[in-house]
């Protein structure tokens, strides 16, 4: 792989941002207050996953031992059983799922994950359910179950959904009635709403992260220092672009499409092309003008307006 | 319900081991009710050891693990262990033979009682009342529960494998180092182990064979141990040992698969291919083959790939792979006129100095050393390199001495810098293994590794 294609490669390239980092700490508290679990909402590509994926192996209880955490997601299945999950969540501690019964998904399931909370003193384990919002109110009890055969074991399990805002609304109906509330009080209780970038200081995080990244491995070049050398030796900062990179977003596109945030999908679609693509070929940091018109390309071409409401209208 | 701590298992567990890890693990519970929970199991005179077994038993087999009976083979009375693996919560029955006078994974002293308290290591009867962090229960996993909650239950079943076969073929005088010369014969050449965190014990066997011997001393080279005893067994095993290195193969097929990257894999087979000159090619399909050419080898494939497997790999970090088959060249008809295969994967090797272009001067005196920063899938290779060098060295038209002439041009590095990450060693005359400490450890996609060549140039 060349050291450009890094940028390219949407798996594996992340940033650390302010947003994660609060969902860092949110997820932290609920683990060190002792919450159950939580639930984490947002719209479809802010980079939920992506932060949650990162952020698990940096858990830890308040004297600093790790609290290991289990990441699993849930699709949508033609069959919506209880026995479904089990195996799911199996499936994502590394059993090997034939036709075992419910019951014996969840003694593996409970037997891993109390060995797992061995792991600090405080006897603490999480579990991380991603597109939690395909889960039906029936399929939930499962994860009562193991919370329960887990308390039994006397080890404390938190679990925390993550949802798409969007289709979280009919799972949140459901679990509003009265015979889900042993469910929602377990795990429902608290809600998180997690957002893309938000204001221009959010932005120039981001985008300081983005100096810092290093495309090579160990102490290798930086983003900036790659792709824009001209600009880097003059001294320029990507971050410095924050004012106008922000003006430009919100005048143009959160206010006409609505957006609450810069979803990071966008966000990065628009810098990678912003850095590799337009940036190249400024040479003088001081040419403002250039860079912002780069800077006005770069969002014109992440694709931010979608294409199908230019074809059939934002109205449903 | 009661846990039995069965995925922190390691290898060649004594009972005190495996009791103590079942009590460490339902701690939480208060022993009180543990107990209860154990009697109710089953009624009848069961020691609280046998009821802790049974229960470890019926969880094996409710999630379809085969379940390893922990050694018996030594008196309960009586124990030595090693203080780093008594704070790990973790003793081998191998330690309580005579003939191990220290611990190979720590170089500590196996003494009878537990240096923190100054009372003998308890009776496993005593062990919920201790109250000592080095031999009692109040003893965190923390590394190894945080590892081992992402690995393969394969894992697992590997290990169990292993254990299987030392335990059950291997009597009690034969650990005790009987020197038996007749009978079927099995060779612990060398007990190698990870790290601290996760320690366990892969043995590095090698069926003493008049070919391999013969290797051996042509090659000028000894499997070299740090402890070396012959086993004689107590019966010819159900299986051989080289069915046990074909299954064996089977997980080395699944490291594989799991840790070759895509353009890695692709480097590796266009990498075998360009060696194709002197030899035949077999094309070969992992799950069928790959035991084959496994048993041909002469390093214990089934430890290394345990030890390669318990270590850890971030999510996500090893993609999986599902290729049908590489091609491996196999000299059926004698060696090359030289042992290429080595020099080439030198070469190939990701910051090899040699690749890099660097000159490098041979210093002669101590130690000549390559330290290399290769990557998991280079260090499967390496090992699959020595064992064909070994293979490739074999006929009569090679000289060791030659081999060793056209060393300086590999260009060698000047120093060696990092003491704990051997991956081979060779002193003159000896060619063994050594479980790099860090390995264990190791996150990141490449891992240092150290090559000491066979060879040294005093002799």
């Amino acid at each position: 792989m060349s050291n450009a294609m890094i940028l390219e490669d949407a798996s594996k390239f992340w940033i650390p941002t302010p947003m994660a980092s609060r969902l860092r700490d949110r997820i932290e508290q609920c683990l060190q207050c002792g919450d159950t679990g939580c639930v984490i909402v947002g719209e479809a590509r802010l980079g939920k996953t992506l932060a949650i994926r990162r952020i698990i192996n940096e858990l830890t209880n308040r004297s600093g031992e790790p609290i290991h955490a289990f990441y699993t997601h849930y699709g949508q299945r033609d069959t919506e059983t209880v026995r479904a999950v089990f195996a799911k969540i199996a499936r994502a501690l590394g059993a090997e799922v034939d036709r075992q019964t419910a019951d014996k998904l969840l003694d593996w399931i409970t037997l891993h994950l109390a060995d797992a909370a061995l792991a600090n003193s405080t006897r603490q384990v999480a579990l991380i359910v991603d597109e939690a919002q395909l889960l039906t109110a029936k399929q939930l009890n499962a994860f009562a179950e193991i919370y329960n055969e887990l308390v039994e074991m006397r080890v404390n399990c938190s679990i925390f959904f993550v949802a798409n805002l969007d289709q979280f609304r009919q799972l949140a109906r459901n679990l509003m009635k009265t015979e889900n509330r042993y469910v929602r009080e377990r795990f429902f209780y608290n809600v998180e709403y997690f957002f893309g970038i938000r204001s221009e200081k959010e932005l120039a995080t981001c985008l300081n992260q983005y100096d810092e990244y290093r495309i090579d491995e160990g102490p290798g070049r930086q983003v900036t220092e790659f792709f824009c050398t001209e600009l880097y030796e003059q001294g320029w900062k990507l971050a410095s672009i924050a004012p106008f990179y922000w003006r430009h977003y919100r005048e143009h596109y959160a206010s006409t499409l609505g957006q609450q945030s810069f979803g990071m999908a966008q966000f990065v679609r628009a810098t990678n092309l912003l850095v590799m693509d337009y940036l190249p070929h400024c040479t003088d940091k001081d040419n403002t003008a250039l860079i912002e018109a780069c800077v006005v390309k770069s969002l014109a071409g992440a694709g931010i307006e979608p294409s199908l409401a230019k074809l059939i209208g934002t109205k449903e | 319900m009661l846990n039995s701590g069965l995925t922190l298992r390691r290898p060649f567990e004594s009972e005190l081991g495996a009791y103590r890890r079942f009590l460490i693990a339902n701690r939480p519970l208060g022993f009180s009710r543990v107990f209860a929970l154990l009697n109710q199991l089953q009624s009848g005179k069961e020691s609280q050891l046998e009821l802790a077994r049974t229960a470890e038993q019926r969880i094996c087999s409710n999630l379809g693990i085969s379940y390893v009976q922990p050694s018996a083979q030594f008196s309960l009375n009586r124990f030595r262990n090693c203080e780093a693996c008594a704070r790990s919560g973790y003793h081998c029955y191998l330690f309580n033979a005579s003939w191990i006078k220290t611990c190979p994974v720590h170089h500590l002293d196996l003494v009878s009682s537990c240096p923190n308290c100054q009372h003998p290591w308890p009776h496993p009867y005593e062990l919920h009342r201790r109250k000592c962090q080095c031999c009692g229960i109040d003893v965190k996993f923390s590394a190894l529960a945080k590892k081992r909650a992402l690995e393969s239950p394969n894992t697992w079943r590997a290990m169990s494998v292993m254990d299987s076969v030392i335990q059950n073929h291997l009597g009690r005088k034969d650990l005790l180092a009987l020197n038996a010369s007749t009978g079927t014969e099995f060779d612990m050449n060398r007990i190698i182990s990870p790290n601290v965190d996760d320690r366990f014990w892969p043995v590095l066997c090698a069926p003493r064979t008049a070919r391999w011997v013969k290797v051996c001393r042509d090659f000028g080279v000894e499997l070299t141990p740090i402890v070396e005893r012959r086993f004689r067994l107590k019966q010819a095993p159900p299986i051989s040992l080289d069915a046990l290195r074909r299954r064996a193969g089977y997980s080395l097929d699944y490291l594989v698969s799991n840790q070759l990257r895509g353009k890695m894999f692709r480097k590796l087979k266009k990498a075998l291919n360009d060696l194709g000159d002197d030899a035949e090619f077999e094309e070969f399909h992992f799950e069928q083959k790959y035991g084959h050419h496994i048993e041909e080898g002469h390093v214990g494939w089934e430890s290394l790939r345990l030890w390669l497997a318990t270590t850890s790999l971030e999510p996500g970090q090893w993609q999986f792979r599902k290729s049908t088959y590489f091609k491996i060249p196999i000299w059926r008809r004698g060696p090359p006129k030289r042992p290429r295969l080595m020099d080439r994967l030198i070469h190939l090797m990701d910051g090899s100095p040699v690749a890099s272009g660097a000159r490098l001067e041979i210093v002669s005196g101590a130690m000549n050393t390559y330290v290399y920063q290769i990557k998991l899938w280079q260090t499967f290779l390496v090992i699959l390199a020595i064992s064909k060098t070994f293979r490739s060295m074999e006929g009569p038209e090679w000289r060791w001495q030659t081999y060793r002439d056209r060393l300086p041009a590999l260009a060698l590095p000047k120093k060696y810098d990092d003491e704990p990450i051997h991956l081979f060693l060779a002193s003159p005359r000896t060619v063994c293994v050594v479980a790099p400490r860090f390995l264990a450890d190791f996150s990141k996609e490449s891992i240092a590794c150290a090559l000491w060549p066979l060879f040294d140039k005093r002799t």
